[in-house]
């Protein structure tokens, strides 16, 4: 990875496809997995961090395309990271993203990653995380998250992005009164996207109505937009830069914090899993009444 | 098991999306992770093959060969290792050409059986008869 | 071929389960009244004229055109020389579907496939060329522009060399297409403008003709194109009649033009002629009835000319198969005959080598050869209606009917056949039943001749696909150079801007498209203003 770290990376070949299958490493799990992000949290890294969420068909994706041109001005490179579901049947998934892009935007300084969520719970993908540690170390100076838009709340993202935006589109009340309490408090900013559709104007005095109820003395702010043909876009993205400008700092070391976590974890479970499968069985066949309790305390005791 | 990824691009700007959406929808039902980058020049095919990291990149053609050429030497120059195989409306001369550059190939009238056993084999989940 | 229902029933495409044969006692007593009336009468099913094809044959009409403007004019000219009886100008798709010049990036990058699937005419030169010595006065021509954003810019630079060669507007026959149905569900271009801009266009030109060129079809909805993406004949029938609804609504709502002319502009269809032949038959006659009563019904029209459906059909291009391309000889005669038993006003036949390629010459004039032998040689022309009253295809015909509205009225109440393709509702239709159809192929339960069955590993009939000419890019590039560089350029540059304070505006955008041909204004240039103005379609579709 250190071969890729630092602003010239973005512009390196090589150094996409080290990074492309740094990510692929990443997602298939296990050791490797946080080794690399590991070797990537060694790294300095400044990163801002943007999650988009909503409920599909928001326009979430198409957002992203227009609010590239400006973030590619205001930050010199972008990664996007879009999540979309697994079946949970087969696998398989769909990951139909890129086809909402400009790609006239897409010159080096573009990297998009689609990934399925493959069972990960919370909007994101498993992998998510680690990635974005990854794409800051190899100095990609904003990393926006698309989350997977299953229209509930999707609290994973708020844990990883330094400001999250909410989209959602006029005319969708029912919906919107259902997911209110959740969706309002995910967001630092508001959009209603496909905003030359009816129920604009309704929709938005809903939305500033709950946002007034939150405990807080300054709520997030609504934007109007049409994705589709860049209207209210420049006002939505000055208003994010300003965000994530503002956004505390915290964020990086937490993002740092969940994979030392999510590592420890990892070695927990493994060690665990060693001493069941060890040839002094832990749980003897003679005593069924034997509790969680004295197992662990037994496994505690092989430790030390 | 670490489900496998395939880029699903068209060469060409017309916009017949039935054969391409079908043969998606057949490798997710196979357990694939299948982008969809819809009709994309050669150096966006490039750069998303490279940023997906996939296993096999997946090239629908509907237009004069040249076109599709062009794509899959860039592809193959960028990633040696990355398989390519091809549907649409390719006339034989044209198959006969992709073939020549080691690609597998399906003209109208495939069945999604061959296409999908084609993917496993591409994709190492299986090997060749 | 035989579809099999779950309990091994056989089934018609449109999910209609099929008896083993029919008495007089299956035609529901609702059609049975209507059933007797005879062509001529209404509703209309049994057909308009009580002579039929002895008083007018149908019109021998074939999709044609590659290259250069030149090519396609020399192709054309072959055409109605082996007797074809219209005229169709295919436009390249890269260009003019998407309204690029040549050297728009997107075109640059796949410069060989210009003039593959249609001639470049980027300004009337282009136009002219490509209609040189063609029968414009005396002949039904169809100027292209079957892509909503083309259409203006293809109509008028068809009007305005017709104007330069002195004939009258008011008397010039022929179509555009300009259907919804290609442009948004069955071949998506990269960029398009939103359906409620297409509607506008589409209205402009309704009023437009109504106006000026009284003789010109001037939209035609393609329920083919539904029918190619996977719409089962119901479906075809249910959601173009929910198309028309569309612009009618909108003439209506407009107020500018009377409803019923409109009406009479938007009569003029097309459908696609499938391989199951008493079906894609009944599926003709229900267009006919359902026509007249929906006009009877919703906006009280009941003059006969107005309620007079006439028919394009073309046969399925997806039908034709790739292996054994010969075969696909008897498939188009076969889908022309559904097509003539249903009594269709005008008929194209898709080449033996369509799975291949555009057509070669010699599939283009096989195409029409068969229509010419179903015309001199069957006796199919020798009695109006010749299936009405049999059991069968009046139950078919009622049943079609009835399936059809259901779709209609499922689609009206999704908020109407544009926001059906804007969510995407129609496509998931689309893409389910072709799910269906592949898999009954893949299993077995279907078959196709030479594909799944009778196969011919070598094939002495083996033929490759046709490539029209080679200079097509490098020649319209040079054109593109010649027109900007001698036209008055201050000339076109008022036109575009008038243009783009139309499009701003709810004035007719027409006469201001008829101003920026006869500037000189190119396609790409027309194209920019709409991408500035109107932005970009958000498709439904992945892929």
């Amino acid at each position: 990875m250190s071969d890729s770290a630092g602003a010239g990376g973005v512009d390196d070949f090589t150094a996409r496809r080290t990074l492309a299958k740094s990510i692929s490493a990443i997602e298939s799990g296990g050791p490797e997995a946080l080794a690399i992000e590991q070797t990537a949290l060694e790294q300095p890294g400044s990163a801002h961090v943007l999650g988009i969420t909503g409920p599909p068909g928001a326009g979430k994706s198409s957002l992203i395309s227009a609010l590239l041109p400006h973030a590619l001005a205001h930050y010199g490179s972008v990664a996007v990271l879009a999540v979309d579901p697994s079946s949970s049947v087969t696998g398989g998934a769909l990951l139909g993203d890129r086809v909402r892009m400009d790609y006239r935007h897409f010159d080096q300084k573009v990297f998009f990653r689609s990934m399925a969520s493959r069972g990960h719970q919370g909007g994101i993908a498993a992998a998510t995380r680690a990635s974005v540690n990854v794409l800051d170390a190899a100095g990609w100076s904003l990393v926006i998250i698309e989350t997977l838009g299953i229209g509930q709340v999707e609290l994973d993202v708020m844990a990883l992005a330094d400001r999250v935006a909410v989209v959602l589109n006029p005319g969708w009340g029912d919906s919107f009164q259902a997911n209110k309490a959740g969706l309002t408090e995910q967001g630092d900013a508001f959009v209603l996207n496909k905003a030359d559709r009816p129920g604009l104007e309704q929709a938005t005095i809903l939305l500033e109505q709950s946002l007034q109820c939150l405990p807080t003395a300054d709520p997030p702010s609504v934007f109007p937009t049409v994705a589709t043909d860049g209207e209210g876009v420049p006002e939505l993205w000055q208003a994010l830069a300003r965000l994530l400008q503002d956004a505390p700092r915290a964020q990086r070391s937490r993002r740092r914090s969940a994979a030392v976590w999510e590592g420890a974890r990892n070695q927990l479970l493994q060690d665990f899993d060693a001493f069941l499968a060890s040839p002094d069985p832990p749980t003897k066949a003679d005593s069924p009444s034997e509790n969680a309790a004295d197992l662990l305390q037994r496994f505690y005791q092989r430790q030390d | 098991m670490k489900p496998k990824r395939i880029l699903m691009a068209k060469t060409g700007l017309d916009g017949h999306w039935r054969g391409p959406t079908i043969v998606a929808r057949a490798l997710r039902d196979a357990g694939f992770e299948v982008i969809m980058i819809g009709m994309a020049t050669t150096a966006e095919i490039v750069a998303a093959a490279v940023d997906e990291d996939v296993d096999l990149v997946g090239l629908n053609i509907g237009g004069h060969i040249d076109v599709a050429l062009r794509a899959v030497d860039a592809v193959q120059s960028a990633a040696p290792e990355m398989p390519i195989f091809a549907g649409g409306t390719i006339p034989p001369h044209a198959c006969k050409q992709l073939e020549a550059k080691g690609l597998e190939v399906f003209p109208p009238g495939s069945m999604l059986a061959d296409i999908v056993d084609s993917a496993n084999r591409l994709t190492g989940l299986s090997e060749a008869p | 071929m035989r579809a099999k229902g779950p309990d091994d029933t056989v089934q018609a495409c449109s999910d209609i389960p099929l008896k083993p044969y029919y008495t007089a006692e299956d035609i529901p007593s609702a059609h049975a009244a209507r059933a007797n009336q005879a062509p001529g009468e209404a509703p209309y099913h049994r057909g308009f004229h009580p002579s039929g094809y002895r008083s007018k044959p149908w019109r021998i009409f074939q999709l044609s055109g590659f290259g250069k403007p030149e090519d396609e004019n020399e192709r054309i000219k072959f055409l109605l020389k082996n007797g074809e009886t219209g005229f169709i100008m295919e436009h390249d798709r890269n260009t003019a579907d998407h309204c690029y010049n040549v050297d728009h990036p997107e075109v640059l990058a796949r410069r060989e496939d210009v003039g593959l699937t249609g001639a470049v005419m980027q300004s009337v030169r282009d136009t002219a060329i490509c209609l040189d010595g063609l029968p414009m006065d005396t002949s039904f021509g169809h100027a292209g522009g079957a892509v909503v954003q083309h259409a203006p810019f293809a109509l008028a630079a068809y009007w305005t060399v017709a104007k330069q060669r002195g004939y009258d507007l008011e008397r010039l026959a022929g179509t555009g297409q300009s259907d919804f149905n290609l442009t948004y569900l069955g071949c998506i271009t990269k960029q398009q403008i939103p359906t409620d801009a297409g509607l506008r266009f589409n209205a402009d030109i309704i009023e437009f003709c109504t106006e000026r060129l009284p003789r010109w079809v001037p939209v035609s909805i393609a329920g083919y194109n539904g029918a190619d993406t996977g719409l089962t004949p119901d479906q075809e029938l249910g959601s173009l009649f929910a198309n028309a609804v569309e612009y009618l609504d909108e003439i209506k709502k407009r107020g500018r033009i009377p409803l019923d002319v409109a009406a009479r502009g938007c009569g003029g269809v097309s459908f696609r002629a499938s391989i199951k032949i008493f079906e894609e038959a009944c599926k003709m006659r229900a267009a006919r009835l359902m026509w007249s009563d929906l006009l009877k019904e919703r906006y009280g029209i009941t003059d006969e000319r107005v309620a007079n459906l006439r028919i394009h059909c073309v046969t399925a291009g997806s039908k034709m198969a790739y292996q054994q391309p010969m075969n696909n000889l008897v498939r188009g005669a076969l889908m022309a005959v559904s097509a003539v038993l249903g009594g269709v006003q005008s008929l194209g036949v898709s080449g033996y080598d369509e799975a291949l390629s555009i057509p070669s010459e010699h599939a283009h004039q096989m195409s029409v050869r068969i229509q010419q032998i179903l015309m001199e040689e069957t006796g199919l022309t020798d009695v109006t209606d010749p299936l009405g009253g049999s059991y069968y295809v009046e139950t078919l015909t009622a049943q079609l009917v009835e399936k059809a509205w259901t779709f209609f009225e499922e689609i009206l109440s999704r908020g109407g056949y544009l926001a059906c393709l804007d969510s995407g509702w129609l496509h998931a239709k689309a893409e389910e039943n072709q799910h269906k159809e592949f898999m009954q192929t893949e299993s077995g339960e279907a078959n196709i001749v030479g594909v799944t069955m009778a196969h011919d590993d070598s094939s002495p009939f083996e033929i490759d696909g046709f490539i029209g000419s080679d200079d097509a890019f490098d020649v319209a590039l040079e054109r593109l150079a010649e027109v900007k560089r001698s036209r008055h350029e201050k000339g076109a540059a008022d036109a575009l801007k008038r243009l783009e304070q139309v499009c701003r505006s709810d004035d007719n955008i027409m006469p201001v498209m008829m101003d920026c041909l006869e500037a000189e204004a190119t396609l790409g240039e027309v194209g920019d203003v709409y991408r500035e103005v109107f932005g970009d379609w958000r498709t439904p579709i992945q892929s």
